[in-house]
C-alpha cells in the first residue's frame, strides 16, 4: 500500500513537472529499488527452500541417494574341488575370460574390429557381425586365454570389458564322468556327485555393495559393504584315480571288442565297502556334457538292474552251507544237463552227473543249484537274499540308486525258487552284487558302500570322514571261509579259469544270464549279460573286482567275456605301485565270533538312550563322543579277534545344539539396513535384486539357524518418487 | 559518492570474480568424469572453460573502456542483426541441434548462442529507447505498442527454436525494463490482463502443456517429480550443511544430467552443502545490489535503465536457474551466470559486466569533472524515435 501511494505521489508530481524538470532522486526511482527488493525477497525464498531441502529433507534424500548408488554385485563362490583318494583333482575350477564392449565407445568399427581380431584371433567379420547387433553391450568372444585377457585389460581400450569367471573343469574329461556328474551354466550341479553334494560344493556366494553410476558401471570411487564368498567344501573320494583309469580302459576295450551294448566295472575294498573305482560304458565327456546323450550320464552300476544269472548262486551256496544241505563227501545227481522242475526245463551248459557241493558251483550247474535251493526252502532262500541287501538300496552316496526287484515268497510261483537259485526272477544292481561278494570276502559282513572318503573345508579341515559302516553280519565267518574256498575252485579249475593269474589266489564266480525278451515272457537266446565277480588275495581280500558286460556277441559267457577282463584289470592293478596308505583299511579276521551279534542295529539318528539299550541287548561295548541326546554317527572299532569290539557313538543334537535366531522384519528397509540387522544376528544373507527389501524368506518372526541364509528379494525403487512425500 | 561508487564497482567485480572461481572449480569437479569418459582427458572441459573465462575477462576489460553510449548508439543495428540471426538459424541447417532445438551456431572455437546476443541487444535497445525520454515523461500508447512489437520480434523466434524457457525469460526481462523505465501501469496491466485468456487458451488446447503444468504443480507439492528435478533434489539434499566434499559428487556420474552446465548449482549443493549454495546466493545478491547501485548513481537515465537491465537480467537468470534446481520452477535450459560451463552465456554476461563497469567509470569521471548536483542529464534523441 505504501509503495502504491508513493507511486501516486510520484506520478502526480511528475504530471506537474510535465517532463521539463528532472524530478529529485530518492524515491523517484522506486521502480528500480522495488526490483532490488523483489530479487532479494526471491533470494530469501530460495534460501528457505534450500534450508528445507538441504537440512530438513537431508535424511530422505541421503537415503534415496544411497539407494540409487548402491548395487549388489554377486561374487560367485568357487566351487569345491573333488579329489580322488590320493588328492588328485577330478573336478576343479579354471578361470574363464570373456570379452565384451559398450558399442557407444567405438569410434571406427573397422579399426576396432581389426584390432580385436588381431589380439584375440577371432575372425574379424564375426566381430563386425556382433557389433551390428542392436544392444548397447555386445559380447565379442567367450573364450579368451588368460594371457590375452591380461594384455587386453592392460591396453584399456575404451568400452572394452574383460569378464573373469570360474568355469568347472574335469581334467580327465570322461573319466569317472557319470559319478562326478556336471554342472549347468550357472554352476549348479545337475548330475552325479555334483548334484548330490551341491550343497557342500557350492559354498556361499558373496556379494559386494558397490556404488555404480546411473549406467550401472563401477566407476564410483566410494567403497561399499561386502560379504566375502565362501568357497565350497572339497570332497575326497574313495576312488583311486589310477585304478579308475584301468577299469575304464579295460571295460571300454571289452565292450568294443565283444560288440557289447555297454557294461559296468567296479573295484571295491571288500573290508570297508569303499569304492575304489566304478565305471560305466557308454560314457561321456563331462566337459561337454550338454552335447552328449543323457543315456551315457547314468551310473549304470547303481541305476540299471538286470537278472544276474549264476553270480547270484552265492545265495543258495550260503544257505546250503549254513544248513549243511549237502555235506562234504556227498554228491547230488545233476541229471545229465536236463531237469524238469515244476513243469519247466532247467538245462546246464554241460552234461553233469553226480557232483559234490563244491563241484556244483565250480561248474555252475543250474540243475544242482536248483535242487539245493528246493531242499533249503523258500523262507531260507528269501531270508538269505534279503540279508545280502537284494531288493534294497545299498545307501551309496550317489544319486539315482535303485533297489532292484526281489519278490516276496508269497508272490513266488512254484518254479521261482529254482529260478532265483541261479539268478533269474530277481533283478539286481552291480553295486549290490559287489557288496554281496564283498561280504563273503570280508568274513560275512555286508558293508555299506561308500564313495566319499572325506569332506573338507576349503582350508583342508575335515568336516566329515568316512568310517566303514557295517550294515549287518550276513553269515558266520566260517561259512564265508567255506564259500571263499569254493569260489577259489571256480577260478582254479571251474568256469572262471580265464581269470586265473599265476601266483595269485583269487576267488570268483561267473555269471551268464539270458536277458528277458522284450514285450513277452521268456528269455532271449542271443542277448546275454556276462558277468564275473572276483576278489583277491583270497586269504585276506584287499580288492574286489566286478565286471558285467551287456549283450556281448558272439562270445557271451561270463567266463569267456567278463573273466578275462577282470584278469587284465587285476594284472594292471598289480603293476600299480602306490605308497602304502597310512590309514590301513580295517581288516576283519575270521576267527571266533561267539559274542558277535547277528544283526548290528543301525543307530544313527536314534535317541542316545535307545542306542544304549540296543547295544546292551547285543552286549556290545560302547563309548560316547561329544555331547547331546541324539546319535549322529556310529563308528565301529574292531579288535584283534572280533570285527566289532566296541562302538563309538558320536552324539549331538539335531535340533537344539545350534543357536536359533528370530528373523526381524526387514520389509521396506534399505539393503544396507537389512544387512546390518541380519549380520548382528549372524544370519547369512542372500540377495536377489536391488533396492528395498520387498520380500523376505523366512518371514519375520520365524526362527532360523545361525549360519543359515535369509533370502531378501529387493525391488528397485520406482518407489523413489512416491517416497518423496 | 565517489567512495560509494568505488565500493559498488569493486563489489561488483569481486562478486563476479568469486563466481568465476567457484565456477571453474565446480566445472572441473563436475566435468572431469565425463571428460575422461568421452575424451580420455579429465581436464578437457576445464581447459576450454578456463580459456573462455580468460577471453571473457579480456572482453570485459575492453568493453569497460568503451563508453556505454557507443553500445546504446549501435543497439538498433545489434538488435536488427540478432533478429536476423535468430530467423536465420530457424531456417538454416548449418546449426547444431541440441536435443531437438536449434540454438547454437558453431563458431569454430566455441558454440555461440544467438539468444545471448539477442538478450543483450534487446536490453541495450530498450534502455536506449525508453531512456531517451525522461523517466517522468508520459509514454504514449503508440510508443508502448512499438516496444511490445520490438520485444515480440526477439521473443518470437526464440520461442520457435523452440526454447520457451529462454523466450519467457527474455520477454520477462524486457517487461521489467519497460516497468522500471516508467511505462504506464495501465498499459502493463492491460498487457497482463490480455495474456490471461491467451494463456488459458493455450493451456486448455494444448494437452501436452497442460500435462506438463499439472505435473509441475504436483511436483512442487512433492509428488511425481520428474527425473532431472528429482536428481537435482537428491544432489542438494544429500549435500546437507557442508556437503560431501569438493570433488565427491556422485550425482555427476550420469545421475544428474548436465552436471556442469544447467545443474551446476545442484552439484555445488552436493559437494559444498548449504554453505556453498548460500554463498553463491549471497554473492549474487551482492552482484545485483552493487549493479543496481551503479545504475542508480549513473547521471544518465539511459545508463540507469541499462545498468538496471543488466543487473536484473543476471539476477533473473541466476534465480531461475536456482528455482529449477530446487524444483520450484519447471526444468528450463537456463545456465547459471558465471558458474555454468558454456561459453556464449559466460562471455555475454562478462560483456554486460564490462558495460556496468564502464557506467560506473563514466559516473565517477563526470562527478569528478563537475560539482555534485549541477550536472543535468541531457536528453538524447535517437534514430529509433525518428
Amino acid at each position: 500500500m505504501k509503495k502504491s501511494s508513493l507511486y501516486q505521489k510520484t506520478k502526480s508530481r511528475s504530471k506537474q513537472a510535465a517532463g521539463r524538470k528532472p524530478v529529485n532522486a530518492g524515491m523517484q526511482y522506486w521502480r528500480i529499488h522495488f526490483f532490488k527488493y523483489i530479487l532479494s525477497a526471491v533470494a530469501f525464498g530460495l534460501f528457505l527452500r534450500l534450508i528445507h531441502i538441504q537440512i530438513f529433507q537431508n535424511e530422505k534424500f541421503e537415503a534415496m541417494a544411497n539407494e540409487q548408488y548402491n548395487r549388489v554385485s554377486a561374487q560367485k563362490a568357487p566351487r569345491g574341488i573333488i579329489y580322488d583318494r590320493n588328492n588328485v583333482a577330478l573336478a576343479m575350477n579354471r578361470p574363464h575370460y570373456s570379452l565384451g564392449v559398450y558399442k557407444r565407445a567405438i569410434k571406427d568399427v573397422r579399426r576396432f574390429s581389426n584390432k580385436i581380431a588381431n589380439l584375440t584371433g577371432v575372425d574379424k567379420y564375426k566381430i563386425v557381425h556382433q557389433l551390428n547387433k542392436r544392444s548397447k553391450y555386445v559380447q565379442l568372444t567367450r573364450d579368451l586365454d588368460e594371457e590375452t585377457a591380461k594384455i587386453i585389460e592392460a591396453l584399456h581400450i575404451p568400452g572394452v570389458q574383460v569378464h573373469r569367471s570360474l568355469e568347472r573343469l574335469y581334467p580327465f574329461d570322461s573319466k569317472l564322468s557319470q559319478i562326478l556328474g556336471f554342472v549347468d551354466v550357472d554352476g549348479k550341479g545337475i548330475s552325479g556327485l555334483e548334484m548330490k553334494f551341491d550343497d557342500q560344493l557350492k559354498g556361499h556366494d558373496g556379494w559386494e555393495i558397490v556404488q555404480k553410476d546411473a549406467r550401472g558401471r563401477n566407476v564410483m570411487p566410494v567403497k561399499g559393504l561386502t560379504q566375502k564368498s565362501k568357497n565350497g567344501n572339497n570332497i575326497v573320494l574313495t576312488i583311486h584315480n589310477v585304478y579308475q583309469g584301468i577299469i575304464e580302459e579295460e571295460l571300454a576295450a571289452t565292450v568294443a571288442h565283444r560288440n557289447a551294448r555297454g557294461g559296468i566295472a567296479l573295484v571295491t575294498n571288500p573290508a570297508t565297502g569303499e569304492i575304489l573305482s566304478m565305471a560305466s560304458v557308454p560314457t561321456y565327456n563331462a566337459n561337454q556334457a550338454s552335447k552328449t546323450n543323457p543315456a551315457s550320464w547314468r551310473i549304470r552300476a547303481i541305476t540299471d538292474i538286470f537278472e544276474p544269472g549264476s553270480t547270484f548262486k552265492i545265495i543258495t551256496m550260503m544257505a546250503g552251507l549254513e544248513n549243511d544241505i549237502l555235506p562234504p563227501g556227498k554228491k547230488m545227481d545233476c541229471k545229465n544237463g536236463q531237469y524238469s522242475f515244476s513243469g519247466e526245463l532247467i538245462t546246464d551248459t554241460a552234461k553233469f552227473g553226480e557232483l559234490t557241493f563244491t563241484e556244483i558251483f565250480k561248474n555252475s550247474s543250474n540243475i544242482g543249484t536248483a535242487q539245493l535251493a528246493a531242499k533249503i526252502g523258500r523262507r531260507n532262500i528269501f531270508k538269505t537274499a534279503r540279508s545280502f541287501g537284494f531288493g534294497n538300496l545299498t545307501g551309496i552316496e550317489l544319486p539315482g540308486e535303485v533297489g532292484g526287484i526281489f519278490k516276496n515268497p508269497a508272490e513266488w510261483s512254484n518254479f521261482t525258487i529254482a529260478a532265483i537259485s541261479y539268478g533269474y526272477e530277481v533283478a539286481v544292481t552291480g553295486i549290490q552284487m559287489a557288496m554281496a561278494y564283498g561280504a563273503i570276502a570280508n568274513g560275512g559282513m555286508l558293508m555299506k558302500p561308500s564313495i566319499i572318503k572325506e569332506i573338507q573345508t576349503p582350508a583342508g579341515e575335515s568336516i566329515h570322514k568316512f568310517y566303514p559302516q557295517i550294515i549287518r553280519q550276513v553269515m558266520d565267518p566260517n561259512v564265508a571261509q567255506k564259500m571263499t574256498d569254493i569260489l577259489k575252485e571256480v577260478v582254479e579249475d571251474g568256469t572262471g579259469t580265464n581269470a586265473k593269474i599265476a601266483g595269485l589266489s583269487m576267488a570268483g564266480k561267473t555269471g551268464t544270464a539270458q536277458k528277458p525278451l522284450e514285450g513277452k515272457s521268456g528269455y532271449s537266446k542271443v542277448r546275454f549279460i556276462a558277468s564275473f565277480a572276483a576278489y583277491y588275495p583270497a586269504e585276506q581280500p584287499q580288492y574286489l573286482v566286478y565286471v558285467s558286460i551287456d549283450e556281448p556277441f558272439p562270445i557271451h559267457s561270463g567266463g569267456g567275456v567278463a573273466a578275462p577282463t577282470v584278469k587284465r584289470i587285476i594284472e594292471k592293478m598289480r603293476n600299480v605301485h602306490t605308497l602304502p596308505r597310512q590309514e590301513a583299511p580295517q581288516q576283519y579276521t575270521q576267527t571266533s565270533q561267539n559274542e558277535m551279534p547277528d544283526r548290528l542295529p543301525e543307530l544313527s539318528g536314534r535317541h542316545k538312550d535307545t542306542a544304549m539299550q540296543l547295544l546292551d541287548e547285543h552286549k556290545i561295548a560302547y563309548e560316547f563322543q561329544g555331547s547331546g541326546q541324539m546319535v549322529l554317527e556310529q563308528i565301529i572299532v574292531s579288535g584283534q579277534n572280533k570285527p566289532v569290539e566296541k562302538v563309538i557313538l558320536v552324539l549331538g543334537d539335531f535340533e537344539t545344539d545350534s543357536k536359533y535366531q528370530e528373523v526381524p522384519d526387514l520389509i521396506g528397509l534399505s539393503l544396507r539396513e537389512a544387512i546390518a540387522k541380519l549380520s548382528v544376528r549372524g544370519i547369512q544373507i542372500k540377495i536377489i535384486g536391488n533396492g528395498k527389501v520387498v520380500k523376505q524368506t523366512p518371514v519375520a518372526g520365524e526362527k532360523i539357524k545361525v549360519d543359515a541364509s535369509c533370502y531378501l528379494e529387493c525391488a528397485p525403487a520406482q518407489s523413489l518418487v512416491s517416497l518423496i512425500n | 559518492m565517489k567512495k560509494n561508487l568505488q565500493n559498488a564497482d569493486s563489489h561488483l567485480l569481486l562478486s563476479v570474480v568469486i563466481l568465476l572461481v567457484i565456477g571453474i572449480v565446480m566445472v572441473y569437479s563436475a566435468s572431469s568424469f565425463k571428460a575422461q569418459e568421452s575424451f580420455g582427458d579429465s581436464h578437457f572441459f576445464l581447459k576450454k572453460h578456463f580459456l573462455k573465462v580468460l577471453f571473457g575477462l579480456l572482453l570485459m576489460f575492453i568493453v569497460s573502456k568503451v563508453n556505454y553510449k557507443f553500445w546504446l548508439s549501435i543497439s538498433p543495428i545489434l538488435l536488427t542483426a540478432s533478429v536476423i540471426i535468430l530467423l536465420f538459424i530457424l531456417v538454416s541447417s548449418g546449426v547444431s541441434e541440441i536435443r531437438g532445438s536449434k540454438r547454437w551456431i558453431n563458431l569454430g572455437f566455441m558454440n555461440f548462442q544467438p539468444t545471448d546476443l539477442a538478450r543483450i541487444s534487446l536490453i541495450l535497445f530498450l534502455s536506449m529507447s525508453m531512456g531517451a525520454a525522461n523517466y517522468v515523461t508520459p509514454k504514449s500508447a503508440k510508443s508502448f505498442l512499438f516496444h511490445l512489437g520490438v520485444i515480440a520480434c526477439v521473443v518470437g523466434p526464440i520461442m520457435l527454436q523452440p526454447d520457451a524457457g529462454s523466450a519467457m525469460l527474455v520477454g520477462f526481462i524486457a517487461l521489467t525494463i519497460l516497468f522500471a523505465a516508467g511505462e504506464k501501469f495501465k498499459y502493463l496491466l492491460i498487457l497482463g490482463a490480455s495474456t490471461i485468456p491467451f494463456l488459458a487458451l493455450i493451456f486448455l488446447r494444448d494437452g501436452y502443456r497442460k500435462v506438463r503444468v499439472m505435473n509441475f504443480i504436483q511436483s512442487v507439492k512433492g509428488e511425481n517429480i520428474d527425473w532431472q528435478a528429482l536428481q537435482s533434489l537428491i544432489a542438494l539434499g544429500n549435500g546437507h550443511v557442508f556437503g560431501q566434499g569438493l570433488g565427491s559428487s556422485r550425482q555427476k556420474y550420469h545421475f544428474l544430467p548436465d552436471p556442469f552446465t544447467d545443474f551446476i548449482y545442484s552439484i555445488v549443493g552436493e559437494e559444498l552443502g548449504l554453505f556453498g549454495t548460500t554463498l553463491v546466493l549471497i554473492v549474487f545478491i551482492v552482484l545485483i545490489w552493487s549493479g543496481i547501485k551503479i545504475a542508480l548513481q549513473a547521471q544518465d537515465f539511459q545508463a540507469k535503465i541499462l545498468g538496471f537491465g543488466i543487473a536484473t537480467s543476471i539476477g533473473i537468470y541466476a534465480f531461475t536457474n536456482m528455482g529449477v534446481g530446487v524444483n520450484l520452477l519447471p526444468t528450463t535450459g537456463v545456465p547459471m551466470p558465471f558458474l555454468s560451463y558454456g561459453g556464449s552465456s559466460l562471455i555475454t554476461n562478462l560483456l554486460c559486466i564490462g558495460i556496468l563497469l564502464n557506467i560506473a567509470n563514466e559516473t565517477k569521471q563526470s562527478t569528478q569533472l563537475k560539482p555534485v548536483g549541477k550536472y543535468q542529464p541531457r536528453r538524447r534523441t535517437t534514430a529509433a524515435h525518428a
